[in-house]
């Protein structure tokens, strides 16, 4: 199975036997996994997501953050500050906090942030679980609520100093955040390796311009709907 | 220059089951008859021929089953597990040999005068991999004068097995960074598609697509 790319894309080449079920959205069927590409109207992004195989009964619907999720999850296992971290998360950031408690339950039922051992990597994914009969079918709203929620973990998790209030006290002020943050991102370079996940030439820096705009878009979608 | 190729003369090498991917990347250590620019090794029921196309070997496989004789060439397990999504998608111009292959049609390969219908055949019983094969009809087993008909075509067969290769490409190109084995070595996915398609260039049979 190759390496699940990167939840944002600028541009997308079709793999395996597609199929265009409607305007914008592309499936992309391979033995390993479903592809679905989705184009976000009014933005530069298209949205890759994943059908997953689980079991013989059910699969994930999963948007890949690549390691993006990994300096932050660091923080959050962290021996000395990983309670406090997690405490905030729980306090400001309930969805996070929820989907990462639900990763451990056996079996998942909701939404879930849980990471994928794929050839040569550890993937972190936002995924949801599909039962059988709703592969035929997976509603437009719920493919844009993933990826509502997966931009949003990523904006959050990538900008967590700013948008975690309490977490540069909790980690020893603003030395300690310092010396921590390069410790875990010295570590892992997150940022490049969004960027190698990445299929249309973006740069990194535009990944986080393609999620606030992928967030918007959806944001829109789902206050209009809400509004009919 | 008469080309004889005598089954009693090819040295018994072969194991019992052995059906070569059709890419060699290393020689085969073990003895041969070279006859008109083809190794052949030989077996219970089957004589392999190899192609030297530096650095590649193009390979195939004479088989006698049951009274008939086909000549065979395996691309590999590589397209087993796409079976289904093909035959799922019916068909598709970027794809005509794997096209022709769900709908059951065998594809005319010609080289000047020379015209053969060749079929792909998905893993099944017979074989463990997706194959390109031909009958020769009215042989005799694994005469002389069936290995001598094979001498002539073996390369269609193979060229066929390449160009499915090259259909395979259209599925996962970008060739994602994998690692397949051959003969006993551990090569890039993408290093075997190119040396498919260069080989497959390299030979002048034609497919007509129909």
């Amino acid at each position: 199975m190759p390496p699940l790319k990167f939840l944002l894309q600028t541009a997308h080449s079709p793999v395996g036997v597609v199929e265009r079920p409607s305007p914008g959205l592309i499936y992309s069927h391979t033995p390993w996994y479903t592809e679905v590409a989705l184009e976000l109207t009014g933005t530069d992004a298209i949205a890759l997501l994943y059908i997953l195989p689980k079991d013989d009964e059910s699969s994930l619907l999963a948007a890949c953050l690549d390691q993006a999720f990994e300096p932050f999850f660091r923080l959050l296992t962290g021996d000395d500050y990983g309670d406090a971290v997690t405490s905030l998360t729980a306090r400001h950031w309930p969805e996070v906090y929820s989907m990462l408690l639900r990763s451990n339950k056996v079996p998942a039922r909701e939404r879930v942030l849980c990471n994928v051992a794929t050839p040569g990597r550890v993937q972190w994914v936002v995924a949801d679980h599909l039962v059988a009969p709703q592969l035929e079918s997976i509603r437009h709203e719920r493919l844009l609520d993933l990826i509502g929620t997966s931009a949003r973990t990523l904006l959050r998790a990538s900008n967590f100093a700013i948008e975690l209030p309490g977490v540069i006290e909790v980690l020893g002020g603003p030395d300690g955040f310092t010396r921590r943050l390069n410790a875990v991102t010295g570590l892992l370079g997150a940022t490049s390796s969004i960027g190698a996940a990445l299929d249309g030439g973006v740069v990194a820096d535009e990944v986080f311009g393609l999620a606030q705009a992928a967030l918007d878009a959806v944001t829109n979608v789902q206050a209009i709907r809400e509004e009919m | 220059m008469t080309i004889k190729i005598r089954l009693s003369t090819i040295p018994h090498v072969l194991a019992d089951d052995e059906l070569p991917f059709v890419l060699g990347f290393a020689p085969d250590p073990r003895t041969c008859l070279e006859a008109g620019g083809g190794e052949y090794r030989r077996g219970i029921d089957r004589v392999s021929v190899s192609w030297k196309l530096e650095p590649l070997y193009l390979r195939a496989t004479i088989l006698n089953s049951g009274g008939s004789t086909h000549i065979i060439a395996s691309s590999g397990p590589i397209l087993n597990d796409w079976w289904p999504l093909l035959r799922r998608e019916g068909g598709n111009p970027t794809r005509p040999l794997l096209s022709a292959a769900v709908a059951g049609r065998p594809q005319t390969f010609k080289r000047d005068d020379v015209a053969i219908d060749i079929s792909i055949v998905p893993p099944g019983p017979l074989f463990e991999s997706t194959s390109a094969i031909v009958g020769i009809e009215r042989a005799d087993g694994l005469s002389d004068d069936s290995l001598l008909f094979a001498h002539a075509i073996s390369l269609s067969v193979i060229k066929a097995a390449l160009v499915v290769l090259e259909e395979y490409r259209t599925l996962v190109d970008p060739a994602p960074e994998l690692d397949v084995s051959a003969d006993g070595t551990s090569l890039p996915l993408s290093v075997v598609l190119d040396s498919a398609h260069a080989a497959a260039g390299a030979i002048d049979w034609t497919h007509s697509v129909s």
